[in-house]
């Protein structure tokens, strides 16, 4: 499924050595932007406005299609995966990322 | 997909019998985010509470701070919040149920003419008949 670590292009070469992250990582992190259909940027949104906008979203998306969110507030941190616990929707990932929290949902 | 679940368990009942700005606020955060965790929401205004449901109402805070309201609204929108009628408007938007006391409209002198669309008026006993169905009861004021 993934390809080897040592044949990666320039750019995903340039982008390990710019976050400082393992270039296994770099391929996991672009396969996973290969599959998402939508993205909804949260930044500067505090509690409970990204839980609002991401359920407004995630009513226009189809099952099995993919949203990326970005936020800023601490709290979605907790808040996201509770949402997506409750709803029965997937969370293909969370990761911090200077100050910004990256979230994959799968809609179920 | 349970995002609109009916299951009992999933149900939130909230009061709110303060009209000021901060329990205005705290009543459609809590009802929004319980509608988008999936939860049946049923809030039922009462008392001052009751002036939230008037058309194009715009809550002040209490006391000494009402004439910082706008200065907070600013503030709220800076950090991505809408006022307090666009959250009444996604709140319906996401099925989050509006009740009026019967009592307090008599008391207060409002007419159903005068609240906003889609809110259903009612007495204690059915609102207590939901509540006692529901999981989480809430009381702000």
């Amino acid at each position: 499924m993934l390809r080897e670590t040592n044949r990666l292009s320039a750019r995903e070469k340039l982008y390990a050595s710019i976050y400082n992250i393992s270039r296994k990582t770099v391929i996991i992190r672009m396969e996973v932007a290969k599959m998402v259909d939508e993205s909804l940027d949260c930044k500067g949104m505090m509690c409970p406005m990204p839980i609002v906008h991401i359920t407004k979203k995630i009513k226009t998306m189809n099952p099995g299609q993919v949203l990326e969110v970005v936020a800023d507030d601490v709290g979605s941190l907790e808040d996201v995966p509770a949402w997506a616990d409750r709803t029965g929707n997937e969370l293909m990932e969370k990761r911090e990322d200077g100050g910004e929290f990256h979230f994959i949902i799968r809609k179920s | 997909m349970t995002m609109t679940s009916n299951d009992a368990d999933d149900k939130v009942a909230i009061v709110v019998s303060e009209g000021s700005y901060d329990k205005a606020m705290a009543s459609v955060f809590l009802g929004s985010t319980a509608a988008g965790l999936g939860m049946e929401v049923h809030l039922f205004f009462t008392f001052f509470g009751l002036e939230l449901l008037k058309k194009n109402k715009r809550p002040r805070l209490k006391g000494m701070y009402r004439p910082f309201t706008g200065m907070f609204e600013k503030k709220m929108k800076g950090i991505g919040v809408e006022s307090f009628q666009d959250m009444m408007d996604t709140c319906s938007e996401m099925g989050v149920r509006l009740y009026a006391c019967s009592t307090s409209m008599e008391a207060m002198g409002l007419k159903k003419e005068q609240l906003r669309d889609g809110v259903d008026v009612l007495g204690a006993s059915k609102f207590l008949d939901i509540a006692a169905g529901s999981k989480v009861q809430l009381f702000i004021g």
